[in-house]
């Protein structure tokens, strides 16, 4: 039965316009994201939405210079390199900050230079190419800098992978042998049971019970440990895969597991050799759930990390924010860095995770 | 059975990084206990994003290097974050070996509830700290803690003063002069005051500790009243209350105040979108345009409406916090020594010359503490002001719990308009007594 020609314009325009609506709700607020991320904290509060420029076009910048301060962070080592340097400061960007501070080898610099005074006034044009060359380029990656070193992202980058990946190994594991026990083995009336607290489990949220696991794990001596987060991690992540896993799990047929068993298989045998291969699309789908969770996930681990050696990703984002101040260009830049992963794996993995996603929504 | 080889091989490859990244990781995280450092676990207060927190990072860094057999195993949280964690981790048994904290009711009750403040008097070494400028903090002189600097004025009014000479205004010296200001700054469409109503401890630390002080002519009204001498329901504090309503009908401060957030009634005053801004001396470094802050007179409200002459020009102020050991701390001699190492680090006169520069604090409390002649002008003026301004009390120093939170929400309601003085009066007066 063919749909008239105005009906099926008609459908297709308000098809392409929902999408295309969907698509820019999705994509714009990650364009905005990259380049505000490239924006000083000055031009994302004067105005949100225009393009980069203080950061990009810094040629001819102004600089004051000043004297050595405390809070002023040489960035290199004062004893190994004794040699004398002019310190800048931005009279622009974050001014009388501590900010966006340059040290300059006086040795590299013109007679005049050498003899500025604090107070005084240069401009990046007069400095020798090579440090004009090297000061563009720390002046664009600043707010990237910043949020690397102060929010020391590269660390927690790490720990989110582990939490991430070894969290849903062991989600995957775990669940894979609780569906298969509860889909396939003779204990029906326990599985059950087993299947009711799971679900129970499902239905519990992490702010109810955020205190009581802090307690429990500090009698423990798991906070702020990484195999604390990952085992609350993993337990959290369980219910939604064994579920989902042992409804995959019971569309297999029993048959397979017959056969295996009468060509002599044990059981283990048999969730690895028969069930783990043939569940690979649910598989897919949980590992996408619980690893974009916990590379996202916030509370739990503010509350049970305290150290920086354990603390992720999106606590490091939050900590560019408080009441005092907030350096939106900072918290931009470790959102990319924390955005950034996840979309290159997705880009990457594209076609196997819809094929992933969609095998585990239509069961096997 | 070539493939399932494999999935054995793959599945042994991911236990292994499983437990090398987790072993491996929970190492790195202990090396210091491991390299046999003395390894002290403190609470910081500041984030990244905050001068105290890049300060602290930093400082702590300068520290290890200088004495790499100390590990200082820290948390730096700021704000609501830091005070709920402090609640949890005592609770918890999790005890810090040292703590940012304070001895009062909001900063020091945690730590008292939990039997953990420790006295320092035979600790501190007195010929580093000055004793004369540290208060007593227990019924017997006790010193939980080296407070930052001297008292930490609560109750300050940050003048624009370029942008009133703009307007042809000057210095106000009676309440009366901020009402008659109110067209004038309408009429450039900015605020008298500015305030960040939407924190609740605004306005009892930054307007109401003065209000009530000064309405009621006792610099000690709140102490007293927590100590049972005065009711919540008298004249004077009901007077004190009415009073945030007035400067509301007057236009001094708008209803929408209770809407401003801290960081906003920082950038509203830095912005130039407000005559004044009522806030604590901390601010004093966070104001981030330098014409602004470098143009700015910190004083003490002016004389209020049926104010007795005596309490004219005070501010309220509190015992700073600072950085303190906990009993846990100091029950081990190593750790403790480790820990007193550092704050001494900490408050050492470089930093302490920073900190005063940054604003973070009105005096230094080191003995025979030199202070520099090229301070910034508005650290200038925050030592002036505390030099010439009489001390009274401030809310939060003496009354916590439900009463302070519902005096403080109900603060907000009166402003706008959803609640009586009277009402909130009362009901502080019982949950007070309850």
């Amino acid at each position: 039965m063919k749909m008239d020609a105005p009906k099926r314009i008609a459908g297709k325009t308000i098809a392409y316009v929902v999408l295309i609506s969907w698509t820019l709700i999705t994509v714009l607020p990650l364009l905005w994201m990259g380049y505000s991320s490239f924006k000083s904290n000055e031009e994302l509060i004067t105005n949100i939405y225009a393009p980069p420029k203080a950061l990009l076009d810094n040629k001819n910048d102004e600089y004051v210079v000043i004297k050595p301060q405390l809070n002023v962070t040489p960035d290199y080592d004062i004893e190994k390199d004794p040699r004398e340097r002019l310190i800048i400061e931005s009279a622009t960007i974050s001014p009388e900050r501590r900010l966006m501070v340059h040290f300059l080898l006086k040795e590299d610099l013109s007679a005049e230079l050498q003899n500025v005074q604090p107070g005084d006034h240069i401009y990046v044009s007069q400095l020798p190419k090579d440090m004009q060359r090297e000061i563009h380029w720390k002046t664009v990656f600043f707010n990237y800098r910043s949020a690397i070193s102060r929010g020391g992202l590269g660390r927690k980058f790490i720990n989110s992978l582990i939490y991430s990946i070894t969290s849903t190994f062991l989600v995957n594991l775990f669940a894979l042998m609780a569906a298969f026990a509860m889909s396939k083995m003779q204990f029906k009336k326990l599985a059950m049971i087993v299947g009711g607290v799971i679900g129970l489990g499902y239905l519990i949220s992490i702010n109810s019970l955020i205190i009581p696991l802090f307690l429990l794990l500090t009698k423990v001596g798991l906070t702020d440990t990484h195999i604390g987060i990952i085992l609350v991690y993993t337990a959290f992540g369980l219910p939604l895969a064994v579920m989902l896993d042992t409804q995959f799990i019971s569309g297999i047929p029993y048959s397979l597991v017959e056969s295996a068993r009468i060509d002599g298989a044990g059981t283990f045998k048999i969730l690895m050799a028969i069930i783990t291969p043939m569940a690979t699309p649910v598989i897919v789908t949980v590992s996408i759930l619980t690893a974009l969770g916990i590379w996202n996930e916030f509370l739990l681990v503010l509350v049970l990390a305290s150290s920086e050696a354990t603390k992720s990703l999106p606590v490091g984002v939050f900590s560019f924010s408080s009441l005092t101040s907030t350096q939106l260009g900072w918290q931009l830049a470790a959102l990319v860095v924390a955005t950034l992963p996840v979309m290159i794996v997705y880009f990457i993995f594209q076609k196997r995770l819809a094929e992933g996603v969609v095998g585990g929504a239509i069961k096997g | 059975m070539k493939h399932s080889k494999m999935r054995i091989a793959l599945i042994a490859v991911a236990m292994l990084v499983f437990f090398v990244s987790t072993v491996g990781a929970q190492a790195a995280s202990e090396s210091g206990a491991g390299a046999g450092k003395v390894v002290v676990k403190a609470m910081a207060y500041g984030d990244n994003s905050n001068q105290e927190g890049v300060n602290w990072v930093r400082i702590v860094d300068a520290f290890e290097k200088a004495n790499p057999g100390i590990d200082i195993d820290y948390e730096m949280l700021y704000d609501e974050a830091y005070h709920q964690k402090v609640v949890a981790r005592l609770a918890a048994g999790d005890v810090p070996d040292f703590a940012y904290m304070g001895a009062d009711a909001r900063w020091g009750a945690p730590w008292k509830e939990a039997s953990q403040q420790y006295d320092h008097r035979d600790l501190v070494d007195w010929n580093y700290f000055d004793q004369s400028l540290i208060p007593p903090m227990g019924p017997n002189g006790e010193i939980y803690e080296i407070p930052l600097g001297t008292s930490n004025i609560t109750t300050v009014l940050f003048m624009n003063e370029k942008l009133m000479k703009s307007l042809g205004l000057s210095a106000p010296k009676t309440y009366e002069d901020l009402v008659a200001m109110v067209p004038v700054a309408r009429a450039k469409g900015i605020d008298v005051i500015t305030i960040d109503g939407a924190d609740g401890w605004a306005w009892g630390s930054c307007v109401m500790s003065t209000v009530i002080a000064r309405i009621s002519g006792d610099p000690n009204w709140m102490s007293k009243a927590v100590a049972g001498e005065y009711k919540f329901t008298d004249k004077a504090f009901v007077d004190s209350l009415a009073f945030l309503q007035k400067m509301v009908k007057d236009g001094v401060i708008t209803s929408k105040s209770v809407l401003v957030d801290y960081g906003a009634n920082i950038s509203n005053y830095s912005n130039g979108k407000a005559l004044f801004m009522a806030q604590g001396q901390w601010v004093a470094g966070g104001i981030e345009n330098p014409e602004v802050a470098n143009n700015t007179v910190m004083m003490a409200w002016p004389k209020l409406p049926g104010e007795p002459a005596d309490a004219a020009g005070s501010v309220a102020a509190a015992i700073q916090v600072g950085y303190g050991l906990t009993k846990s701390g100091a029950s081990n001699p190593t750790v403790r020594d480790a820990a007193l190492k550092f704050i001494e680090y900490f408050y050492s006169e470089p930093e302490t010359t920073q900190r005063l520069r940054d604003g973070a604090i009105v005096a230094p409390v080191l003995k025979g503490y030199q202070v520099p002649s090229d301070l910034p002008s508005i650290v200038k003026q925050k030592v002036a002001l505390a030099q010439r301004a009489p001390n009274t009390d401030v809310i939060d120093a003496f009354l916590s719990g439900d009463a302070n939170d519902a005096l403080n929400t109900g603060m907000q309601k009166i402003v706008s308009g959803q609640s009586t003085p009277a009402q909130i009066a009362a009901l502080v007066e019982s949950l007070v007594k309850r």
